[in-house]
């Protein structure tokens, strides 16, 4: 990355030629398969536009971490963001590879909230029951099982920032 | 495939500047002689600078908010990377302006009548002058600072956007602190405290805006 700074070009793409299986492995621990490919494509260019954010007197390797959570992060919050708007606008989405991947990214948060939230985003959001279905089979009035799950999306989205901010 | 992609970033690599703290710091210092000597050549040394001086007030009214603003240019330089983390120490300005602030508030208020102070709050002609100062200089400041912010790649846009907010209204209350003569501290810490407050808010607006990377 030093020389990479200095203009030379074959050190670059040597370094991103390494980055990129690097990046894949990152990602590929957090997030859908489907979605790796974007996302690493998305920190290379990050790389590429905030490169003088580099400090050549401290290592290449807490920063490009640092650059691929950012990325994660921001993908995290597109994901609740989409499955938020998903729950509140009651469309059903076409896009088929984006419901995929947006539900695994949701499987693996749901880990971080009380176990009662957790259930009822799970079968609202990854088995598409109806709010009325989880009603039924939960006890609770349609509208206490729309606002647990608008708080749990909430508590995973606080859950994104946090890791920010660790 | 990322190899096009890899094909077209390596084309498209240029010399850049990196971001380097003491550039910061030289525009940000040349900026507080700029202002400051800007006011003192337009306004001038405020009038009972001898009595000024001898009371303290000369002193420890700018320095409070240099202190402010060597603390939000130190937590600036901070969080303006990607690996950035506030650190504790450079929290030390700001408790130290604090303090002194504190101060002043208790040893006034011992000789200080309430109505004295009330009447002093409410001065309709000094008051609105060094808020629009204050502001007026923050703002032109904030947008002078442009060249570092679009440069950085902050964890925490939001908090990095208060922070040069702060710091634009700390300089200007600064150099302007040479040319008030309202030492109460009270008076100090609403018409000097709100304008500076706001600039931070609006900092925080722009910064959440144009600040994500």
């Amino acid at each position: 990355m030093r020389a990479a700074l200095k203009g030379d070009q074959n050190a670059y793409r040597l370094l991103l030629t390494d980055l990129r299986p690097w990046l894949a492995a990152y990602f590929g621990k957090r997030i859908h398969r489907n979605a790796i490919e974007d996302l690493v494509q998305d920190t290379l260019m990050t790389l590429h536009a905030k490169r003088q954010t580099f400090d050549p007197s401290y290592p290449f390797g807490p920063w490009i971490a640092a650059v691929a959570r950012h990325r994660w992060i921001d993908h995290m919050r597109k994901t609740l963001r989409y499955v938020e708007l998903e729950l509140d606008q009651e469309f059903p989405s076409q896009e088929h590879d984006r419901d995929e991947c947006a539900k695994h990214d949701v499987k693996t948060l749901l880990k971080l909230i009380p176990p009662a939230q957790a259930e009822m985003i799970e079968m609202i959001k990854l088995q598409e029951m109806s709010v009325e279905e989880v009603s039924q089979k939960t006890g609770h009035s349609p509208s206490n099982v729309k606002i647990m799950v608008h708080r749990g999306m909430k508590k995973m989205m606080a859950a994104v920032e946090e890791a920010q901010d660790d | 495939m990322t190899d096009p992609l890899i094909d077209k970033l390596v084309a498209d690599l240029s010399l850049k500047k990196p971001l380097l703290n003491w550039k910061l710091w030289m525009h940000c210092t040349a900026c507080l002689v700029m202002v400051a000597a800007a006011v003192l050549m337009f306004m001038g040394l405020r009038g009972d600078y001898l009595s000024a001086m001898h009371s303290g007030a000369l002193f420890w009214k700018p320095g409070i908010f240099l202190l402010a603003w060597i603390g939000s240019i130190l937590l600036i330089t901070d969080i303006s990377r990607p690996a950035g983390a506030v650190k504790k120490l450079h929290l030390a300005p700001f408790i130290f302006a604090s303090a002194v602030l504190i101060w002043q508030l208790a040893a006034q208020a011992a000789h200080i009548p309430l109505e004295s102070v009330k009447s002093i709050l409410q001065d309709g002609s000094s008051a609105p002058y060094c808020l629009s100062v204050i502001l007026g200089g923050g703002v032109a400041l904030v947008m002078a600072w442009k060249f570092w912010f679009s440069k950085t790649a902050s964890p925490h846009p939001t908090l990095l956007g208060f922070l040069a907010g702060v710091s634009a209204g700390a300089l200007a209350a600064t150099a302007y602190a040479l040319h008030c003569d309202r030492d109460v501290a009270v008076y100090v810490s609403v018409y000097y405290g709100l304008p500076i407050l706001g600039l931070g808010l609006l900092g925080s607006v722009l910064g959440k805006k144009f600040l994500r990377w």
